[in-house]
Protein backbone atom coordinates (compact mmCIF):
# COMPACT_ATOMS: atom_id res chain seq x y z
CA UNK A 1 0.00 0.00 0.00
CA UNK A 2 2.85 2.81 1.12
CA UNK A 3 4.76 1.19 -1.64
CA UNK A 4 2.03 1.79 -4.34
CA UNK A 5 1.31 5.41 -2.96
CA UNK A 6 4.87 6.03 -3.53
CA UNK A 7 5.11 5.40 -7.14
CA UNK A 8 1.66 7.37 -7.51
CA UNK A 9 2.78 10.54 -6.32
CA UNK A 10 6.14 10.76 -8.56
CA UNK A 11 6.49 14.53 -8.02
CA UNK A 12 6.83 14.10 -4.07
CA UNK A 13 8.84 11.84 -4.80
CA UNK A 14 11.21 13.88 -6.86
CA UNK A 15 11.21 16.60 -4.37
CA UNK A 16 11.53 14.97 -1.70
CA UNK A 17 14.66 12.43 -2.72
CA UNK A 18 16.19 15.96 -4.18
CA UNK A 19 15.98 16.98 -0.26
CA UNK A 20 17.10 13.43 0.86
CA UNK A 21 20.61 13.66 -1.13
CA UNK A 22 21.10 17.36 -0.05
CA UNK A 23 20.66 16.24 3.46
CA UNK A 24 22.28 13.04 3.18
CA UNK A 25 25.81 15.29 1.48
CA UNK A 26 25.36 18.00 4.39
CA UNK A 27 26.14 15.55 6.86
CA UNK A 28 28.67 13.27 5.61
CA UNK A 29 31.20 15.85 2.69
CA UNK A 30 32.00 14.79 -0.36
CA UNK A 31 30.72 11.72 -1.32
CA UNK A 32 29.54 9.18 -4.94
CA UNK A 33 26.81 8.45 -5.79
CA UNK A 34 26.70 4.79 -4.73
CA UNK A 35 27.84 5.98 -0.99
CA UNK A 36 24.80 7.85 -1.39
CA UNK A 37 22.19 5.24 -2.34
CA UNK A 38 23.70 3.05 0.57
CA UNK A 39 23.62 5.81 2.85
CA UNK A 40 19.93 6.42 2.15
CA UNK A 41 18.74 3.65 2.35
CA UNK A 42 20.83 2.73 5.90
CA UNK A 43 19.53 5.77 7.75
CA UNK A 44 15.96 5.38 6.14
CA UNK A 45 16.04 1.54 7.49
CA UNK A 46 15.04 0.77 4.02
CA UNK A 47 12.10 2.09 3.76
CA UNK A 48 13.14 4.15 0.84
CA UNK A 49 13.64 1.55 -1.55
CA UNK A 50 14.23 3.87 -5.03
CA UNK A 51 15.86 2.60 -7.80
CA UNK A 52 19.49 2.95 -7.40
CA UNK A 53 19.77 4.58 -11.31
CA UNK A 54 17.18 7.53 -10.77
CA UNK A 55 19.61 9.17 -8.25
CA UNK A 56 21.89 10.38 -10.97
CA UNK A 57 19.27 12.02 -12.37
CA UNK A 58 18.55 14.26 -9.22
CA UNK A 59 22.43 14.32 -8.94
CA UNK A 60 22.91 15.94 -12.16
CA UNK A 61 19.84 18.12 -11.93
CA UNK A 62 21.01 19.50 -8.74
CA UNK A 63 24.40 19.99 -9.60
CA UNK A 64 22.87 21.87 -12.83
CA UNK A 65 21.65 23.90 -10.36
CA UNK A 66 24.52 24.76 -8.73
CA UNK A 67 23.31 23.52 -5.25
CA UNK A 68 26.27 20.50 -5.81
CA UNK A 69 29.71 20.04 -7.19
CA UNK A 70 31.36 17.40 -8.03
CA UNK A 71 35.50 15.85 -8.51
CA UNK A 72 37.07 12.64 -10.03
CA UNK A 73 39.11 11.34 -7.32
CA UNK A 74 40.27 7.57 -6.32
CA UNK A 75 38.09 5.77 -4.34
CA UNK A 76 38.70 3.98 -0.83
CA UNK A 77 39.36 0.54 -2.85
CA UNK A 78 41.50 2.78 -5.33
CA UNK A 79 39.17 3.39 -8.55
CA UNK A 80 38.20 6.26 -10.24
CA UNK A 81 34.81 7.88 -8.71
CA UNK A 82 32.79 11.07 -9.06
CA UNK A 83 32.53 12.59 -5.92
CA UNK A 84 29.81 15.03 -5.11
CA UNK A 85 29.65 17.89 -2.32
CA UNK A 86 27.47 20.33 -1.40
CA UNK A 87 27.76 24.04 -2.30
CA UNK A 88 26.91 27.54 -0.12
CA UNK A 89 23.74 27.42 -2.35
CA UNK A 90 22.89 24.16 -1.78
CA UNK A 91 23.33 24.54 1.52
CA UNK A 92 20.62 27.22 1.71
CA UNK A 93 18.53 25.49 -0.42
CA UNK A 94 18.56 22.77 1.94
CA UNK A 95 17.44 25.19 4.86
CA UNK A 96 14.79 26.45 2.51
CA UNK A 97 13.08 22.66 1.78
CA UNK A 98 13.68 21.58 5.30
CA UNK A 99 11.82 24.31 6.70
CA UNK A 100 9.10 23.65 4.14
CA UNK A 101 9.02 20.57 4.43
CA UNK A 102 8.77 20.97 8.22
CA UNK A 103 6.00 23.07 7.53
CA UNK A 104 4.05 20.72 5.40
CA UNK A 105 4.45 17.53 7.87
CA UNK A 106 3.24 19.40 10.54
CA UNK A 107 -0.15 20.38 9.20
CA UNK A 108 -0.35 17.34 7.84
CA UNK A 109 -0.32 16.03 10.96
CA UNK A 110 -2.60 18.16 12.56
CA UNK A 111 -5.14 17.45 9.97
CA UNK A 112 -4.89 13.63 10.00
CA UNK A 113 -4.74 14.01 13.88
CA UNK A 114 -7.85 16.12 13.77
CA UNK A 115 -9.92 13.77 11.42
CA UNK A 116 -9.25 11.20 13.60
CA UNK A 117 -10.70 12.66 16.58
CA UNK A 118 -13.86 13.53 14.11
CA UNK A 119 -13.68 9.64 12.94
CA UNK A 120 -13.84 8.70 16.62
CA UNK A 121 -16.35 11.62 17.94
CA UNK B 1 37.15 32.98 -15.16
CA UNK B 2 35.56 35.96 -17.81
CA UNK B 3 33.33 38.60 -16.01
CA UNK B 4 30.29 37.04 -17.64
CA UNK B 5 31.30 33.83 -16.15
CA UNK B 6 31.36 35.64 -12.60
CA UNK B 7 27.90 36.83 -13.20
CA UNK B 8 26.53 33.53 -14.52
CA UNK B 9 28.14 32.13 -11.40
CA UNK B 10 26.26 34.28 -8.72
CA UNK B 11 22.84 33.79 -11.08
CA UNK B 12 20.31 30.95 -10.44
CA UNK B 13 20.86 29.69 -13.76
CA UNK B 14 21.58 26.32 -15.20
CA UNK B 15 25.82 25.68 -15.15
CA UNK B 16 26.35 25.99 -18.93
CA UNK B 17 27.40 22.47 -20.45
CA UNK B 18 31.26 22.83 -21.60
CA UNK B 19 31.51 19.40 -22.74
CA UNK B 20 31.37 17.46 -25.78
CA UNK B 21 28.43 15.33 -26.19
CA UNK B 22 31.22 11.76 -26.34
CA UNK B 23 32.53 13.06 -23.23
CA UNK B 24 29.13 13.84 -21.83
CA UNK B 25 28.89 9.91 -22.66
CA UNK B 26 32.05 8.72 -21.25
CA UNK B 27 31.43 10.31 -17.86
CA UNK B 28 28.36 8.37 -17.20
CA UNK B 29 29.53 5.35 -18.51
CA UNK B 30 32.42 5.60 -15.88
CA UNK B 31 30.24 6.89 -13.05
CA UNK B 32 27.37 3.72 -13.50
CA UNK B 33 30.28 1.27 -14.20
CA UNK B 34 31.85 2.46 -10.78
CA UNK B 35 28.63 2.05 -8.67
CA UNK B 36 27.86 -1.33 -10.30
CA UNK B 37 31.07 -2.77 -9.60
CA UNK B 38 30.55 -1.10 -5.98
CA UNK B 39 27.33 -3.15 -6.13
CA UNK B 40 28.49 -6.13 -7.41
CA UNK B 41 31.19 -6.42 -4.62
CA UNK B 42 29.02 -5.60 -1.74
CA UNK B 43 25.84 -7.88 -2.91
CA UNK B 44 28.97 -10.85 -3.17
CA UNK B 45 29.84 -10.12 0.32
CA UNK B 46 26.42 -10.26 1.64
CA UNK B 47 24.68 -12.96 -0.23
CA UNK B 48 27.81 -14.75 -0.65
CA UNK B 49 26.93 -15.24 -4.74
CA UNK B 50 28.97 -15.57 -6.90
CA UNK B 51 30.29 -12.65 -9.39
CA UNK B 52 27.46 -13.21 -12.20
CA UNK B 53 24.76 -13.72 -9.99
CA UNK B 54 25.52 -10.58 -8.07
CA UNK B 55 26.30 -8.59 -11.04
CA UNK B 56 22.94 -9.56 -12.15
CA UNK B 57 21.09 -8.56 -8.95
CA UNK B 58 22.96 -5.46 -8.60
CA UNK B 59 21.92 -4.19 -12.28
CA UNK B 60 18.21 -5.36 -11.21
CA UNK B 61 18.91 -2.91 -8.21
CA UNK B 62 20.17 -0.27 -10.67
CA UNK B 63 17.48 -0.27 -13.21
CA UNK B 64 17.51 -0.04 -17.03
CA UNK B 65 21.00 1.63 -17.40
CA UNK B 66 20.02 2.92 -21.14
CA UNK B 67 17.57 4.83 -20.10
CA UNK B 68 18.93 6.72 -16.87
CA UNK B 69 21.80 7.19 -19.58
CA UNK B 70 19.70 9.24 -21.59
CA UNK B 71 17.92 11.35 -18.78
CA UNK B 72 20.90 12.15 -17.62
CA UNK B 73 21.76 13.88 -20.85
CA UNK B 74 18.85 15.48 -21.71
CA UNK B 75 19.42 17.43 -18.34
CA UNK B 76 23.15 17.87 -19.07
CA UNK B 77 22.30 19.50 -22.69
CA UNK B 78 18.98 21.03 -21.70
CA UNK B 79 19.87 24.58 -22.52
CA UNK B 80 21.20 23.43 -25.83
CA UNK B 81 17.70 21.47 -26.66
CA UNK B 82 16.40 24.66 -25.30
CA UNK B 83 18.98 27.30 -27.04
CA UNK B 84 17.33 25.08 -30.38
CA UNK B 85 13.85 25.10 -29.47
CA UNK B 86 13.84 29.04 -28.58
CA UNK B 87 15.87 29.26 -31.96
CA UNK B 88 13.15 27.61 -33.92
CA UNK B 89 10.03 29.57 -32.02
CA UNK B 90 11.87 32.48 -32.77
CA UNK B 91 12.46 31.98 -36.20
CA UNK B 92 9.18 30.97 -36.47
CA UNK B 93 7.62 34.52 -35.13
CA UNK B 94 9.80 36.13 -36.61
CA UNK B 95 8.59 34.28 -40.14
CA UNK B 96 5.27 35.07 -38.98
CA UNK B 97 5.93 38.17 -38.17
CA UNK B 98 7.13 39.48 -41.74
CA UNK B 99 4.48 37.41 -43.22
CA UNK B 100 1.86 39.58 -41.41
CA UNK B 101 3.55 42.78 -41.89
CA UNK B 102 3.85 41.99 -45.48
CA UNK B 103 -0.14 40.69 -46.03
CA UNK B 104 -0.42 44.17 -43.95
CA UNK B 105 1.31 46.56 -46.05
CA UNK B 106 -0.36 44.96 -49.11
CA UNK B 107 -3.83 44.95 -48.28
CA UNK B 108 -3.22 48.68 -46.49
CA UNK B 109 -1.78 49.65 -49.50
CA UNK B 110 -4.78 48.43 -52.16
CA UNK B 111 -6.95 50.37 -49.40
CA UNK B 112 -5.44 53.66 -49.67
CA UNK B 113 -5.02 53.25 -53.26
CA UNK B 114 -9.27 52.33 -53.65
CA UNK B 115 -9.13 55.48 -50.84
CA UNK B 116 -7.10 57.92 -52.78
CA UNK B 117 -9.01 57.31 -55.72
CA UNK B 118 -12.00 57.42 -54.12
CA UNK B 119 -11.07 61.08 -52.51
CA UNK B 120 -9.70 62.28 -55.83
CA UNK B 121 -12.88 61.55 -57.87
CA UNK B 122 -14.89 63.30 -55.15
CA UNK B 123 -12.37 66.21 -55.08
CA UNK B 124 -12.55 66.26 -58.69
CA UNK B 125 -16.48 66.29 -58.82
CA UNK B 126 -16.18 69.06 -56.19
CA UNK B 127 -14.03 71.58 -57.95
CA UNK B 128 -16.11 70.66 -60.84
CA UNK B 129 -19.33 71.65 -59.21
CA UNK B 130 -17.31 74.52 -58.18
CA UNK B 131 -15.97 75.60 -60.95
CA UNK B 132 -18.61 74.90 -63.52
CA UNK B 133 -20.86 78.03 -64.03
CA UNK B 134 -24.16 78.28 -63.97
CA UNK B 135 -25.74 77.80 -67.36
CA UNK B 136 -27.65 81.43 -66.86
CA UNK B 137 -26.81 84.04 -68.60
CA UNK B 138 -26.08 86.63 -65.92
CA UNK B 139 -25.07 90.41 -66.66
CA UNK B 140 -22.01 89.73 -64.56
CA UNK B 141 -20.72 87.05 -66.88
CA UNK B 142 -19.25 86.09 -69.54
CA UNK B 143 -19.13 83.30 -72.30
CA UNK B 144 -16.13 81.50 -72.93
CA UNK B 145 -16.13 79.20 -76.00
CA UNK B 146 -13.93 77.60 -78.46
CA UNK B 147 -10.75 75.44 -77.84
CA UNK B 148 -11.66 75.13 -74.19
CA UNK B 149 -12.67 72.19 -72.30
CA UNK B 150 -15.40 73.76 -69.94
CA UNK B 151 -16.79 76.40 -72.45
CA UNK B 152 -19.91 77.80 -70.15
CA UNK B 153 -20.77 81.68 -68.53
CA UNK B 154 -18.28 82.68 -66.34
CA UNK B 155 -18.71 84.95 -63.31
CA UNK B 156 -16.33 88.21 -63.61
CA UNK B 157 -16.94 89.20 -59.98
CA UNK B 158 -16.00 87.18 -57.80
CA UNK B 159 -15.08 86.97 -53.96
CA UNK B 160 -11.85 88.34 -54.91
CA UNK B 161 -12.77 91.17 -56.72
CA UNK B 162 -12.55 91.54 -60.78
CA UNK B 163 -11.50 88.79 -62.47
CA UNK B 164 -8.87 88.99 -65.78
CA UNK B 165 -9.60 87.74 -68.82
CA UNK B 166 -6.52 85.55 -68.65
CA UNK B 167 -7.79 84.18 -65.13
CA UNK B 168 -11.46 83.45 -66.93
CA UNK B 169 -9.75 81.81 -69.78
CA UNK B 170 -7.73 79.55 -67.64
CA UNK B 171 -10.92 78.77 -65.86
CA UNK B 172 -12.30 77.64 -68.82
CA UNK B 173 -9.22 75.23 -69.46
CA UNK B 174 -8.03 76.02 -72.87
CA UNK B 175 -7.15 72.59 -75.13
CA UNK B 176 -3.65 73.71 -75.84
CA UNK B 177 -1.42 75.69 -74.10
CA UNK B 178 -0.66 77.98 -77.27
CA UNK B 179 -4.14 79.58 -77.89
CA UNK B 180 -5.16 83.17 -79.47
CA UNK B 181 -8.29 84.89 -77.58
CA UNK B 182 -10.82 87.15 -79.37
CA UNK B 183 -13.47 88.92 -77.68
CA UNK B 184 -16.44 90.27 -78.90
CA UNK B 185 -18.55 93.05 -76.59
CA UNK B 186 -21.64 93.37 -75.86
CA UNK B 187 -24.13 95.37 -78.39
CA UNK B 188 -21.10 94.83 -81.00
CA UNK B 189 -21.01 93.13 -84.11
CA UNK B 190 -17.56 92.79 -84.91
CA UNK B 191 -14.95 90.59 -82.82
CA UNK B 192 -11.40 91.93 -81.59
CA UNK B 193 -8.39 89.64 -81.57
CA UNK B 194 -6.76 90.83 -77.82
CA UNK B 195 -3.13 90.63 -78.07
CA UNK B 196 -1.25 87.82 -75.77
CA UNK B 197 0.30 91.14 -74.03
CA UNK B 198 -2.94 92.25 -73.10
CA UNK B 199 -4.54 89.13 -72.10
CA UNK B 200 -3.46 89.23 -68.13
CA UNK B 201 -4.33 92.44 -67.30
CA UNK B 202 -7.52 93.06 -69.56
CA UNK B 203 -10.66 93.24 -67.49
CA UNK B 204 -14.14 91.92 -69.11
CA UNK B 205 -16.85 93.73 -69.28
CA UNK B 206 -20.47 91.64 -68.39
CA UNK B 207 -21.89 89.94 -71.41
CA UNK B 208 -19.32 89.67 -73.50
CA UNK B 209 -18.04 86.64 -75.80
CA UNK B 210 -14.49 85.56 -75.19
CA UNK B 211 -13.52 83.05 -77.98
CA UNK B 212 -10.21 80.86 -77.52
CA UNK B 213 -8.52 79.25 -80.33
CA UNK B 214 -5.56 76.87 -80.38
CA UNK B 215 -2.73 78.05 -82.40
CA UNK B 216 -2.19 74.71 -83.68
CA UNK B 217 -5.64 73.86 -84.64
CA UNK B 218 -4.98 70.14 -84.91
CA UNK B 219 -7.79 69.08 -83.23
CA UNK B 220 -10.54 68.37 -85.19
CA UNK B 221 -12.81 67.15 -82.51
CA UNK B 222 -13.11 70.16 -80.66
CA UNK B 223 -13.94 71.86 -84.51
CA UNK B 224 -16.66 69.56 -84.77
CA UNK B 225 -17.93 69.99 -81.49
CA UNK B 226 -17.58 73.66 -81.75
CA UNK B 227 -19.93 75.16 -84.49
CA UNK B 228 -22.73 75.51 -82.07
CA UNK B 229 -21.00 77.90 -80.36
CA UNK B 230 -19.34 79.79 -83.25
CA UNK B 231 -22.65 79.76 -85.28
CA UNK B 232 -23.73 81.61 -82.70
CA UNK B 233 -21.38 84.53 -83.31
CA UNK B 234 -22.00 85.35 -87.01
CA UNK B 235 -19.14 87.38 -87.65
CA UNK B 236 -16.60 85.19 -85.95
CA UNK B 237 -13.84 87.28 -85.97
CA UNK B 238 -11.32 84.27 -85.64
CA UNK B 239 -12.09 83.90 -89.49
CA UNK B 240 -12.17 86.86 -91.30
CA UNK B 241 -8.62 88.24 -92.45
CA UNK B 242 -5.65 87.69 -94.03
CA UNK B 243 -2.60 85.16 -93.98
CA UNK B 244 1.33 86.35 -94.93
CA UNK B 245 2.94 83.98 -97.39
CA UNK B 246 6.60 83.42 -97.57
CA UNK B 247 9.24 81.11 -98.83
CA UNK B 248 9.91 78.24 -101.29
CA UNK B 249 6.26 78.80 -103.03
CA UNK B 250 5.81 80.76 -106.27
CA UNK B 251 3.53 83.12 -105.16
CA UNK B 252 4.48 84.39 -101.91
CA UNK B 253 1.99 87.07 -100.40
CA UNK B 254 -1.38 88.14 -98.80
CA UNK B 255 -4.01 85.68 -98.61
CA UNK B 256 -7.29 86.41 -97.21
CA UNK B 257 -9.19 83.75 -95.05
CA UNK B 258 -12.82 83.77 -96.12
CA UNK B 259 -15.19 84.46 -94.18
CA UNK B 260 -17.34 80.97 -94.21
CA UNK B 261 -15.82 78.29 -93.90
CA UNK B 262 -11.62 77.61 -92.96
CA UNK B 263 -8.24 77.89 -94.43
CA UNK B 264 -6.24 75.74 -93.72
CA UNK B 265 -2.60 75.35 -94.45
CA UNK B 266 -2.89 72.59 -97.50
CA UNK B 267 -5.37 74.98 -99.11
CA UNK B 268 -3.21 77.74 -98.49
CA UNK B 269 0.14 76.11 -100.43
CA UNK B 270 -1.74 74.95 -103.00
CA UNK B 271 -2.97 78.74 -103.83
CA UNK B 272 0.57 79.43 -103.36
CA UNK B 273 1.68 77.36 -106.17
CA UNK B 274 2.49 74.58 -104.22
CA UNK B 275 6.15 74.12 -102.85
CA UNK B 276 9.09 74.88 -105.10
CA UNK B 277 10.52 71.65 -106.46
CA UNK B 278 7.73 69.81 -105.27
CA UNK B 279 8.40 66.43 -102.48
CA UNK B 280 8.47 66.94 -98.41
CA UNK B 281 8.76 70.39 -97.51
CA UNK B 282 8.39 71.97 -93.93
CA UNK B 283 5.99 74.94 -92.43
CA UNK B 284 6.47 77.55 -89.85
CA UNK B 285 3.76 79.42 -88.66
CA UNK B 286 4.18 82.44 -86.32
CA UNK B 287 0.63 83.69 -84.44
CA UNK B 288 -0.49 87.20 -84.82
CA UNK B 289 1.73 90.36 -84.30
CA UNK B 290 4.21 90.78 -81.95
CA UNK B 291 3.22 87.17 -80.69
CA UNK B 292 6.84 85.37 -80.69
CA UNK B 293 4.82 81.61 -80.73
CA UNK B 294 5.91 79.96 -83.54
CA UNK B 295 4.77 76.35 -84.81
CA UNK B 296 6.57 73.86 -86.86
CA UNK B 297 4.97 71.80 -89.23
CA UNK B 298 5.97 68.62 -91.72
CA UNK B 299 3.71 68.30 -95.49
CA UNK B 300 4.06 64.41 -94.90
CA UNK B 301 1.97 65.08 -91.40
CA UNK B 302 -1.31 67.28 -92.97
CA UNK B 303 -0.74 66.60 -96.17
CA UNK B 304 -1.83 62.88 -95.93
CA UNK B 305 -3.85 63.45 -92.88
CA UNK B 306 -6.60 66.25 -93.14
CA UNK B 307 -7.08 65.88 -89.60
CA UNK B 308 -3.57 67.04 -89.18
CA UNK B 309 -4.01 69.95 -91.36
CA UNK B 310 -4.60 73.37 -89.18
CA UNK B 311 -6.73 75.70 -89.50
CA UNK B 312 -5.07 79.43 -90.34
CA UNK B 313 -6.17 82.37 -88.60
CA UNK B 314 -5.73 86.29 -88.99
CA UNK B 315 -2.03 87.80 -88.81
CA UNK B 316 -0.24 84.03 -89.43
CA UNK B 317 2.47 84.25 -90.75
CA UNK B 318 3.83 81.17 -92.76
CA UNK B 319 6.96 79.69 -93.97
CA UNK B 320 7.61 77.43 -96.30
CA UNK B 321 10.98 75.16 -97.07
CA UNK B 322 10.98 73.64 -100.03
CA UNK B 323 12.21 69.61 -100.26
CA UNK B 324 15.63 70.70 -100.76
CA UNK B 325 16.25 73.75 -97.89
CA UNK B 326 14.40 70.50 -96.17
CA UNK B 327 17.22 68.60 -96.33
CA UNK B 328 19.09 71.13 -95.16
CA UNK B 329 18.82 71.66 -91.84
CA UNK B 330 20.83 75.14 -91.70
CA UNK B 331 18.83 76.64 -94.60
CA UNK B 332 16.04 75.73 -92.34
CA UNK B 333 17.43 77.32 -89.22
CA UNK B 334 18.67 80.05 -90.94
CA UNK B 335 14.42 80.99 -92.20
CA UNK B 336 13.40 80.40 -88.64
CA UNK B 337 16.13 82.57 -87.31
CA UNK B 338 14.82 85.23 -89.71
CA UNK B 339 11.66 85.00 -88.05
CA UNK B 340 12.63 85.17 -84.81
CA UNK B 341 14.52 87.90 -85.84
CA UNK B 342 12.12 89.89 -87.27
CA UNK B 343 9.79 89.42 -84.81
CA UNK B 344 12.10 90.31 -81.98
CA UNK B 345 12.99 93.83 -83.44
CA UNK B 346 9.42 94.77 -85.18
CA UNK B 347 7.43 94.73 -82.09
CA UNK B 348 3.77 95.86 -81.75
CA UNK B 349 4.33 99.73 -81.56
CA UNK B 350 6.29 99.60 -84.64
CA UNK B 351 3.17 97.40 -86.39
CA UNK B 352 2.32 100.43 -88.48
CA UNK B 353 5.47 102.12 -88.61
CA UNK B 354 6.64 100.77 -92.25
CA UNK B 355 9.78 103.50 -91.95
CA UNK B 356 11.27 101.23 -89.12
CA UNK B 357 10.14 98.13 -90.78
CA UNK B 358 11.67 98.93 -93.88
CA UNK B 359 15.23 99.76 -91.67
CA UNK B 360 15.14 96.90 -90.31
CA UNK B 361 14.76 94.63 -93.49
CA UNK B 362 17.72 97.06 -94.98
CA UNK B 363 19.58 96.53 -91.90
CA UNK B 364 19.72 92.31 -91.85
CA UNK B 365 19.93 92.29 -95.29
CA UNK B 366 23.35 94.19 -95.36
CA UNK B 367 23.90 91.88 -92.46
CA UNK B 368 23.37 88.90 -94.41
CA UNK B 369 27.13 88.51 -95.97
CA UNK B 370 28.61 88.60 -92.80
CA UNK B 371 26.42 86.27 -91.31
CA UNK B 372 26.43 83.30 -93.80
CA UNK B 373 29.39 84.45 -95.78
CA UNK B 374 29.84 81.01 -97.31
CA UNK B 375 26.31 79.76 -98.11
CA UNK B 376 25.31 82.34 -101.22
CA UNK B 377 22.19 79.89 -101.14
CA UNK B 378 20.84 80.72 -97.91
CA UNK B 379 21.85 84.51 -98.56
CA UNK B 380 19.95 84.40 -101.64
CA UNK B 381 17.12 82.87 -99.76
CA UNK B 382 16.71 85.30 -96.82
CA UNK B 383 16.71 88.18 -99.74
CA UNK B 384 13.90 86.43 -101.61
CA UNK B 385 12.16 86.43 -97.67
CA UNK B 386 13.21 89.98 -97.35
CA UNK B 387 11.67 91.23 -100.91
CA UNK B 388 8.44 89.46 -100.07
CA UNK B 389 7.94 91.17 -96.82
CA UNK B 390 8.73 94.39 -98.73
CA UNK B 391 5.74 93.40 -101.20
CA UNK B 392 3.86 92.90 -98.08
CA UNK B 393 4.52 96.55 -96.81
CA UNK B 394 3.83 97.76 -100.01
CA UNK B 395 0.40 95.80 -100.00
CA UNK B 396 -0.39 97.49 -96.88
CA UNK B 397 0.43 100.81 -97.89
CA UNK B 398 -1.78 100.61 -100.81
CA UNK B 399 -4.73 98.79 -99.03
CA UNK B 400 -5.43 100.18 -95.46
CA UNK B 401 -6.05 97.92 -92.53
CA UNK B 402 -7.88 95.19 -93.11
CA UNK B 403 -11.55 94.79 -91.28
CA UNK B 404 -11.85 91.77 -89.66
CA UNK B 405 -15.54 89.94 -91.27
CA UNK B 406 -16.08 92.64 -93.54
CA UNK B 407 -14.59 89.85 -96.10
CA UNK B 408 -12.81 92.00 -98.74
CA UNK B 409 -13.40 90.94 -102.40
CA UNK B 410 -9.72 89.24 -102.53
CA UNK B 411 -10.38 85.32 -103.51
CA UNK B 412 -7.55 82.80 -101.96
CA UNK B 413 -5.60 83.69 -105.05
CA UNK B 414 -2.54 85.93 -104.58
CA UNK B 415 -3.57 89.42 -104.14
CA UNK B 416 0.05 90.76 -103.81
CA UNK B 417 2.30 90.85 -106.26
CA UNK B 418 2.75 87.11 -106.71
CA UNK B 419 5.71 87.38 -109.39
CA UNK B 420 8.39 88.22 -106.61
CA UNK B 421 10.03 84.68 -106.73
CA UNK B 422 9.57 84.08 -110.39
Amino acid sequence: MADTQKTQSPELLQGTLDMLILKTLAGAGAQHGYAIVRRLRQVSEDVLQVEEGSLYPALHRLEKRGYLDHEWRASENNRRAKYYRLTPRGRAQLRTETAAWEKLAGAIDKVLSSNAVGASA
Amino acid sequence: MTWIQAIQSKLPLPRPEHRSNQEIEDDLDAEFAFHLEQSTRDVMNERGLVREDASDVARARFGDVESIKKRCKRIALEERIMLQRVNFVMMLIVALLVIGLGIQVLVTQRYNTLALQAITADLARMKFEAQTPSTANSTASVLVQGDVHKPGWYPIITRDGATFLKDLVERAEPTEASHSVSIRLPNQELGIIVPDAEIPSRVMQPGAIVNVKSRSRLSKSNSAEKPAATDSLPNAPARAGFVYVDGDVPRPGVYNIPSVGQLTLRRLIAAAGGPKGGGDYGVLISGIENNKNITRFESKHFTQDSDQDPDLLPEDRILITSAASKLDRARADALYDFVKQLMSQVSAEHAGDHAYIRGVLDKMEAELPTKYPNNPDLQGLIKEMIAGRRKILEYDERIPAPAPGTAPATSQAPTGAGATAE
